[in-house]
């Protein structure tokens, strides 16, 4: 008898007698659901305006644009101004459009060839990236990595500039679980705010082994 | 250092007699109870989703065998490859195995509990395999040889001097206690070693049977640089860690960061389900899990003991146990530790090795209300405690007292008398009367001169 059968021998001997399935509690369903429909904000920009104040509640910076091209003038001051030497950007139609236009001022270090690719990736110092979903109760940026030539520019950088759409936005964390295609959300990250520790004291630092910084620029129209 | 369940008694003393350690453990419980205690008042709902956690988790432990076959069918159509460990030494076979094929020179590991189960580090160290915690809590304990002494906060019980001194003399660096300095240290060193590494190994927070995914969280990025840069990951599962489908996920999601650091959310949430490399070309071109069993399929014969294997591994009903906030994690003597390691040591390890953790507790009950998903930890502490006794391995002092106790109870007189002398005694010695053993750390307190019983008699006239 192999490991498996010797395991699921041994579950099956020690739940002999256990019920059916154990039916869920509608009443608990129902109780979370109502009590959500009631801190949850009506309208998009009631929504956007929790996405804002989440975000800033861990430790993300948010801006917004009224269109792309607002949205890459930000991104031009945030470079002007943040010491930003070098940068990457995932193989999205948006980062990549504003990797075109940054390259002639800013050192570009593009995903390219594999084997050598997270060795460069980890020289950038910003990286540029779009987002599938962004959830509002919490300030969380979904991202699925399905449609991407590369995870590493989330991760590598010290500075990620990400892209919301407003009609991105979601209301929590249950909507999108309930929206999301399961196959859609196999290989996806939930990220919010830049990456920290407080294993020293509890005393909160950030940039442990990600990033130091999260700006999400957020964008009225597409 | 390795520690040992049957020593936890030795081990209290000198945490006892550690005000270092007293206060680190002390100042950082009380951050997290705080921070935990703010977020639970901006979630309506918290009841409701302890409920809701508590009755998915009991669906999935009661039909185990299904789930798990489930799974790992849904892996197996992802392209993750299964693997079955009945026991520690299996566990650390199938991995090291996978090492050798692959040729793995270093490891980087993420926070994971179940590997320490396992004893993965000093394995594949004499195995000469270099393993880098990569976690900065477990980086800390890793240099000091110990073990966490928390299950979310591994170094909890350290104070930044304690960690300025361990990099001076582990890593040559300068003496600093400036928290910033002390992570870039960290960062710089192991950054260099994620980018070098050929094995990444991780533990899982929420395996999906629906669609054969490994969920897991983090607040450093260390998790995600683990599983997404080496060629191999490997995932480390305890069989208890399957929750259904994503529809429950949202659930423990908000559970298990506010219960563990007062968190809202995670920095990350991390979603496996298939090799990197076949995606986006960089990464795992392989990526395991090693479905470990190690007692667990033991501790599901009792119908309310298995309720202990529901467990998210928060770190909740630690922080909010007064013992634990007195002697910290190292004094059970395992890797599990609190009210949850208090009742997972005898099942684990037996009545015998431990035979002393069920009475590290307070039995106050404030582990249950904090426990996210519901565990009754209480009432199995009680109950674990009563098979120690059957078992035949309580302590002789205390077999002694309750026999004494008991020749008195059955003969009322003598218990009568039994119970009124210590206070006529304690009229002529007024000090508290030595009790050797117990009143070492602390004094017996004094008897009352009218003895119990009249005491209780004038207490239930005076409520007449």
């Amino acid at each position: 008898m192999n490991s498996r059968e010797l395991i699921l021998n041994k579950i099956k001997a020690s739940l002999s007698g256990s019920g059916s399935r154990v039916p869920g509690d509608p009443d608990v369903d129902q109780q979370i659901s109502d009590s959500l429909a009631e801190i949850t904000p009506e309208n998009i920009d009631s929504l956007a305006g929790q996405f804002h104040k989440e975000l800033e509640l861990v430790s993300g910076e948010f801006q917004s644009a009224k269109n792309e091209q607002q949205a890459l003038q930000i991104v031009q001051d945030i470079f002007s101004t943040s010491d930003i030497k070098s940068f990457t950007c995932t193989s999205a139609p948006l980062p990549s459009r504003f990797a075109e236009a940054l390259k002639t001022d800013y050192q570009f270090i593009p995903t390219g060839e594999q084997e050598a690719r997270k060795n460069r990736l980890a020289q950038a110092t910003a990286g540029l990236v779009d987002v599938d979903y962004a959830i509002a109760d919490s300030g969380t940026l979904v991202v699925r990595f399905d449609r991407l030539d590369s995870t590493l520019p989330h991760f590598l950088p010290d500075v990620i500039i990400a892209f919301v759409y407003k009609d991105q936005l979601l209301a929590n964390h249950f909507e999108l679980f309930d929206k999301i295609d399961p196959d859609a959300a196999k290989n996806m990250t939930l990220i919010t705010g830049p990456s920290r520790t407080a294993d020293i004291e509890k005393i909160l630092i950030l940039g442990a082994h990600g990033p130091r910084r999260l700006v999400v620029i957020f964008i009225d129209q597409r | 250092m390795e520690l040992v369940a049957s020593k936890t008694k030795a081990y209290i003393k000198e945490a006892l007699q550690d005000e270092n350690l007293r206060h680190a453990v002390d100042k950082a419980t009380q951050t997290a109870l705080k921070k935990r205690a703010d977020k639970v008042e901006q979630i309506p709902y918290w009841e409701e989703l302890r409920h809701k956690a508590h009755a998915v988790k009991k669906e999935v432990i009661e039909h185990l065998d299904t789930y798990l076959i489930q799974f790992e069918e849904q892996c197996q159509k992802n392209g993750i490859i299964v693997h079955w460990a009945a026991d520690t030494n299996e566990a650390q076979q199938i991995i090291f195995g996978l090492a050798k094929k692959n040729n793995v020179k270093t490891v980087v590991k993420s926070k994971s509990l179940t590997t320490e189960e396992i004893h993965l580090n000093k394995f594949l160290e004499q195995k000469n395999i270099e393993v880098l915690e990569t976690d900065l809590g477990e980086y800390i304990v890793q240099l000091l040889d110990q073990i966490p002494s928390h299950l979310t906060a591994p170094a909890l019980h350290l104070t930044r001097q304690d960690v300025g001194r361990i990099f001076e003399e582990k890593l040559g660096v300068e003496y600093t206690e400036e928290p910033t300095e002390l992570l870039t240290i960290a960062r710089e060193k192991l950054r260099e070693i994620f980018l070098a590494a050929d094995m990444g190994i991780s533990g899982v927070n929420f395996g999906i049977a629906e669609s054969g995914s490994l969920v897991v969280v983090e607040n450093e990025a260390n998790a995600r640089l683990t599983i997404g840069l080496p060629k191999i990951h490997v995932a480390v599962m305890g069989i208890e860690k399957l929750i259904p489908s994503f529809r429950e996920l949202p659930h423990f999601l908000k559970l298990l960061p506010v219960s563990a650091t007062g968190q809202k959310q995670t920095v990350y949430v991390n979603i496996v389900s298939s090799a990197l490399r076949s995606m986006t070309g960089e990464g795992p071109q392989e990526v395991h899990v090693v479905l470990l069993d190690n007692g667990r399929s033991k501790i599901l014969a009792d119908p309310q003991l298995r309720e202990t294997l529901f467990c998210i591994r928060c770190g909740a009903c630690l922080n909010t146990c007064p013992v634990y906030q007195q002697i910290g994690g190292h004094a059970y003597g395992w890797v599990y530790m609190g009210p949850i390691g208090a009742t997972l040591i005898p099942q684990y390890l037996g009545e015998m090795e431990g035979r002393y953790a069920p009475f590290v507790s307070s039995l106050c009950g404030a582990c249950f209300h904090a426990c996210p998903v519901r565990i009754n930890l209480p009432h199995h502490l009680l109950k674990l405690r009563n098979k120690v006794v059957e078992s035949g391995h309580s302590l002789k002092a205390e077999k002694i007292g309750i026999k004494i106790w008991a020749f008195l109870a059955k003969r009322p007189l003598l218990y009568r008398f039994a119970t009124w002398f210590p206070g006529k005694l304690q009229m002529i010695y007024r000090k508290p009367f030595p009790a050797p053993g117990y009143s070492k750390e602390r004094e017996l307190g004094t008897f009352d001169s009218k003895g119990f019983r009249k005491r209780f008699l004038e207490m239930q006239k005076s409520k007449k």
